[in-house]
């Protein structure tokens, strides 16, 4: 028998695919409540990563930061300043 | 789901090669492509604004400083950085004597204090939230890595210095903790 790390991890891997969480559980009726609480607390963390996101002054902060302990860095990393190019 | 896959993974390959070999613009642009992550990692591991501002610095710098030793071994470079990120954090903590509680007014998000946000669902994440900061730091480590960042469970375990086995078992209690905090703060 899978144990429920295994399913647990399964689980979270066949939603991460874009399957519902009955789907998702559809594998495991032995663990079935178990899994299903586990996995809306894990669906309530996946927004989380919006909410914490440096504003682009922090991240100009942190740049700036990041020359003064590193006065060995070319100026020209601060040519690329402004918004960051990756998502958030 | 959040991926930084706005650029290729071959515009980013070339980007390393040429901050190897010390070309600060190229390193630049990695930076630009990576600060958030590195910022929220470092953030969550250690609770403090400033602390993951100053740390986040670090975390560039000391790559800046050992870029020519990055070595693409299937492993993407923001995993690198997030390695790096995790050591120092974890150094970090160890030598703060109170270790990581709760500091005030914790969060770093402008857009948690707009009050049109505050609803049902928002309350709920914050709660989450919380709860998050209030696990160990392996546990903590794993969940942000899992499920903020979003990584595979061989990227987790490269950074956590663990087997993939191993980063499943602690996300099996990373959550079962976070269950039961959440329970015991509906029914308090």
């Amino acid at each position: 028998m899978v144990s429920i790390v295994e399913a647990l991890a399964d689980c979270l891997e066949t939603m991460r695919r874009g399957s519902d969480l009955d789907m998702a559980l559809e594998k495991y009726p032995e663990y079935r409540a178990q899994l299903r609480a586990l996995l809306k607390v894990a669906s309530l963390i996946r927004p989380l990563a919006a909410e914490v996101t440096p504003s682009p002054s922090r991240r100009e902060a942190i740049r700036a930061r990041l020359l003064e302990l590193g006065p060995r860095i070319d100026p020209s990393f601060l040519d690329t300043g402004g918004e960051p190019s990756g998502a958030c | 789901m959040l991926k930084l896959d706005l650029r290729s993974v071959d515009d980013e390959r070339l980007l390393v090669e040429r901050a190897s070999v010390r070309d600060a613009e190229a390193f630049g642009e990695l930076y630009d492509m990576h600060v958030v992550r590195v910022y929220r990692h470092i953030y969550y591991l250690v609770n403090s604004v400033s602390e993951a501002e100053d740390l986040t610095a670090q975390t560039f710098l000391q790559a800046w400083e050992a870029m020519d030793r990055y070595q693409d071994r299937g492993v993407p470079f923001v995993s690198w950085l997030l390695r790096i990120a995790h050591n120092l954090a974890i150094s970090h903590l160890r030598s703060r004597r109170e270790g990581s509680q709760l500091h005030e007014g914790l969060v770093d998000h402008d857009s948690f204090r707009n009050p049109e946000k505050v609803a049902e669902r928002q309350v709920e994440e914050a709660r989450v939230r919380q709860a998050i900061l209030k696990l160990g730091n392996e546990q903590r480590q794993v969940i942000i890595l899992r499920f903020v960042e979003d990584l595979e469970y061989r990227e987790v375990a490269e950074i956590v210095g663990k087997s993939v086995a191993a980063v499943r078992v602690i996300q099996h209690r990373a959550l079962c903790t976070l269950r039961k905090m959440m329970q015991v703060e509906s029914v308090g």
